[in-house]
């Protein structure tokens, strides 16, 4: 799409140097301008705090006192126990998350897609992207308070209702298996609404003549939804997938902070909260860099595999 | 494509001109010349006036208390600047520190541009104070040019001289740490009587062995006075400062005090903190604990739970306007308090078993001069200034704020309470601006500063709180000893001191929660672990440290009491005079041996 309007323009205006342009569409540059800023400002020009990975950083000395150390800091990120742990968790945990958590958006968008009435729909949607606004420290907040193992309501109410309250309370939060399934759950419930945005706006998309003839052909629901809605959406679901590859090696430290607890910190201990550990905690700067830089990269490679093995199956990819 | 080039063109541009300015902040970091010669022949420092104004950078803690006003910015700055600023010719600026989070923010300014640095940086916690000394952070005082411009100041902590010293240079500013009596440990009297134990008037005079005092946290959560939630005791995930006294030895060898004394991190593996670990796990199965204890990670709910009524024994600072209190009557206004008891601890012949405790350190805050800094002798002036205003400082004006009050023994400032006009001090009575040459109020006697500690801490009502505290603690206060401070950073703790506390953290969690027959094992399996996890390099720098403390004669001459000589020790106790501590098998581990190379480099 994008290299054809570029080539529609080029055959347009041959001749015409980026001076003519600016003066044309100047409003249009300013306006870009400032997100542009925003990038180099805030994602561009970190990048060259990067350079304490490969340094005995001390803050106090700065860049120029610090000694260059090469590649030590990466041979002890290596070579630590607790990396690995960090990292297993961070990609187990957001598999599980992708597995979960991609599908419910898309099933959620389709359902919607199939409510007539105005008024409920609209009320669903509202109720649906309310989670999206609270942030984990309230959820895990609220999570606590209901599934406590003594005093929260949900075990409460399993406990009367079984007839044996007390021995029937279910860990929920504080053993960490079912900790894991929490932790998943909570981000489904809290995503999964916000989520079906991007979904509906391509569903909307879709030609309502496809409809229509589907009806002709005799398809029901089902039918429409399968051989219609999803593969109307199948753009958006790849590009949405490619992102959501790329972030599997990101973490976000508040819902894990806010979620964990001494008891599970063997699954909830990610990338990101070992990062803060020792990178705030220890004041190792250059370690918590390095880590962080290892993640990025990672994530880079994940996004640019997914691109090609999407273009290889004969679909549009990012880049 | 064309507009990709320019994009790419533009945001090339951009990383080129920010790595020149990322160069250009670097440079001009050496450390500050100071004319010495200048600064001494200035006559009369009390009425020096700056030909050309200069700037003093004063970081302050920021708590983020709600209701006040701006740390940097009220009456309080506005009168230094007045009464101190003005005369010199000098702008002091003040730099808000968040309490939380305080080294980061300092090392963020100190990686920052030298105009912007605070003159001082700060610290309570020794050990981070060497690391800051040791990162090069700070410039090396002039003693004569501190007596000069600082003489009552430099008076008051002479005595904490030894202190100031890191490798034989002077660096630190210490604030002096009167004793203060506002840290106490509470029970709900109310339903100590309930479950039909007597308490004595005064808590001075109740003495109870420790099966009488468990024996009255298992009543109290099996009665459940304050209802189906009740907890007996108020618990909470520990930090790295994981006491241990009631099982060291006493007095304690030298080397024992060296190595696992201090509060930096938590000393796993050595037998006091096993039986301490013992008797936790025994409160935990006891059940007179919240069961999900560990999900408090910084004790708030333990102070919630307290002062929603549904706890009875709680520790905390009595403050003037205890929240903890005033909520507890709001909720439960017949609830009466005692200090808990004092737990008596006999030997086979009746005697009691002296157990020392931790003293606090003999001094406060520790600061030091910023190496850029170019006139430290307006660091000592301004030092000089607070020392000799704390009356005003740490009470604000008389009649307004305060009202000085005939006691026993002399007179005192009283502040008045509930004051809302300009004047009012800030949080805590304008403690963070005045933390810098002490930590509390010094009237000259015991007697004095008792009272006044009544009038500063206590709300009304619960004066006999602090008072008792007073009376217990006076005759025993001689028994406690502070942690051996070592004259060098120890540079493993800084390197594992996070990742041993989340180890320390979870691992606590699982000891305390087991079954008594499993804890054993599970303390073995942790103590390895552990070790590996760096506590081994820590004790093996500590032990090569303190060796080379005690060869070279540097260590405290005398020691505290409380403490003995390894020589004295090994006849006291047998042996070699110490407590037995787990170690790595095999001397020179991985961490260790890794460690060794660093300090060679």
């Amino acid at each position: 799409m994008k290299t054809q309007t570029s080539k529609a323009d080029l055959s347009a205006k041959p001749k015409n140097g980026f001076g003519f342009y600016l003066k044309r569409d100047w409003e249009l540059y300013v306006l870009i301008a400032i997100p542009l800023a925003f990038i180099v400002i805030f994602k561009l020009l970190p990048l060259l705090g990067l350079a304490i990975a490969f340094m005995d950083y001390n803050p106090i000395l700065g860049f120029s006192g610090s000694t260059f150390v090469g590649l030590n800091v990466f041979k002890e990120m290596f070579s630590s126990a607790e990396f690995y742990t960090a990292l297993r968790n961070t990609l187990v945990l957001n598999i599980f998350d992708l597995i979960c958590g991609f599908p419910m958006p898309i099933i959620l968008a389709v359902m919607l897609n199939e409510i007539t009435c105005t008024w409920y729909k609209k009320l669903t949607q509202t109720l649906l992207y309310l989670p999206h606004f609270l942030s984990w420290v309230i959820i895990s907040a609220i999570a606590y308070q209901l599934f406590s193992p003594s005093t929260g309501i949900v075990n409460i109410i399993i406990g009367t209702l079984s007839g044996k309250d007390g021995s029937a309370m279910i860990p929920f939060l504080t053993e960490k298996w079912h900790w894991a399934v929490m932790y998943i759950l909570l981000a489904v419930w809290q995503s999964m609404g916000w989520g079906t945005i991007i979904y509906l706006a391509a569903i909307t998309g879709i030609n309502n003549d496809l409809y229509e003839a589907a009806d002709i052909d005799g398809a029901g629901r089902w039918g429409k939804i399968w051989h219609v809605t999803l593969p109307g959406i199948k753009p958006t679901i790849i590009v949405m997938l490619i992102m959501a590859l790329g972030r599997l090696m990101g973490s976000n430290f508040e819902r894990v902070q806010a979620l964990s607890n001494t008891n599970v910190t063997d699954f909830s201990e990610v990338i990101a909260t070992y990062v803060y550990r020792v990178g705030l905690g220890s004041n190792r700067f250059n370690i918590s860099t390095a880590v962080g830089l290892f993640q990025g990269i990672v994530g880079l490679i994940l996004v640019l595999l997914s691109d090609k093995a999407s273009k290889a199956m004969g679909e549009g990819g990012l880049v | 494509m064309k507009m990709r080039n320019i994009i790419s063109l533009i945001l090339a541009g951009s990383a080129i001109a920010a790595s020149a300015v990322g160069i250009a902040g670097c440079a001009n970091r050496a450390p500050a010349v100071i004319d010495t010669e200048a600064i001494m022949s200035i006559d009369d420092p009390e009425n020096y006036v700056y030909p050309e104004q200069i700037t003093l950078r004063i970081p302050v803690y920021d708590r983020g208390q709600t209701g006040q006003a701006p740390v940097t910015d009220n009456y309080w700055t506005h009168y230094v600047q007045k009464e101190f600023g003005d005369k010199h010719n000098i702008k002091v600026e003040y730099i808000a520190i968040p309490r939380q989070g305080e080294v980061t923010k300092f090392n963020q300014l100190m990686a920052g541009k030298v105009s912007r640095q605070p003159d001082i940086l700060f610290h309570y916690d020794y050990p981070q104070c060497i690391t800051y000394a040791k990162s090069g952070a700070f410039q090396e005082i002039d003693e004569e040019m501190l007596k000069k411009f600082a003489p009552d100041y430099y008076e008051s902590t002479k005595d904490l001289g030894e202190y100031t010293y890191v490798n034989g240079e002077k660096v630190f500013l210490p604030g002096t740490r009167p004793r203060a009596y506002n840290f106490i440990s509470v029970i709900r009297k109310d339903w100590v009587e309930q479950c039909g134990f007597s308490v004595p008037d005064s808590s001075v005079d109740w003495q109870l062995s420790q099966e009488e005092y468990d024996n009255i946290l298992k009543t109290i959560s099996a009665k459940k006075p304050g209802g189906p939630n009740t907890i007996a005791l108020g618990f909470s995930l520990p930090n790295a400062n994981f006491g241990n006294h009631g099982y060291r030895n006493y007095p304690i060898s030298a080397h024992d005090w060296a190595l696992y004394a201090d509060l930096s991190v938590c000393s796993l593996p050595w037998e006091p903190t096993y039986e301490q670990i013992k008797y936790n796990n025994n409160l935990v199965n006891m059940g007179v604990v919240s069961n999900e204890w560990y999900l408090d990670k910084d004790g708030s709910t333990a102070r919630e739970n307290f002062s929603a009524g549904i706890q009875g024994v709680h520790g905390f600072y009595l403050t003037k306007e205890s929240a903890e209190i005033s909520a507890l009557l709001q909720n439960q206004p017949n609830a009466t308090l005692s200090l808990t008891p004092t737990i008596l601890n006999p030997d086979e012949n009746g005697n009691q078993i002296i157990k020392g405790s931790r003293a606090d350190n003999p001094f406060g805050l520790m600061s030091g001069i910023n190496v850029h800094c170019t006139h430290p002798e307006a660091v000592y002036m301004y030092f000089e200034w607070m020392y000799d205003n704390l009356l005003t400082m740490q009470n604000g004006i008389e009649g307004v704020t305060y009202n000085m009050q005939q006691v026993e023994g002399g007179e005192i400032p009283v502040l008045i309470d509930g004051y809302t006009g300009d004047e009012r001090l800030n949080y805590n009575a304008n403690k963070d601006m005045w933390c810098v040459v002490t930590e509390g109020r010094d009237y000259g006697s015991d007697q004095l500063n008792i009272q006044a500690q009544v009038y500063t801490y206590a709300p009304a009502g619960f004066e006999y709180l602090i008072e008792e505290n007073y009376e217990r603690i006076k005759d025993n206060d001689h028994y406690n000893y502070i942690d051996f401070l070592f004259d060098r950073s120890i540079d493993s703790l800084t390197t594992y001191g996070a990742t041993l506390l989340n180890d320390w953290q979870i691992m606590a969690t699982d000891m305390f929660n087991c079954a008594p027959a499993e804890l054993d094992a599970k303390y073995q399996k942790y103590c390895q672990q552990y070790l590996k996890d760096g506590y081994q390099a820590i004790l093996d720098e500590k032990e090569a440290a303190y060796a080379d403390m005690k060869a070279n004669g540097n260590l405290p001459d005398p020691l505290p009491e409380g403490v003995i000589s390894d020589e004295e020790a090994a006849a006291e106790y047998g042996g070699d005079g110490n407590q037995p501590c787990i170690r790595l098998e095999g001397a020179g581990t991985e961490a260790s041996a890794q460690d060794a190379e660093s300090a060679a480099e």
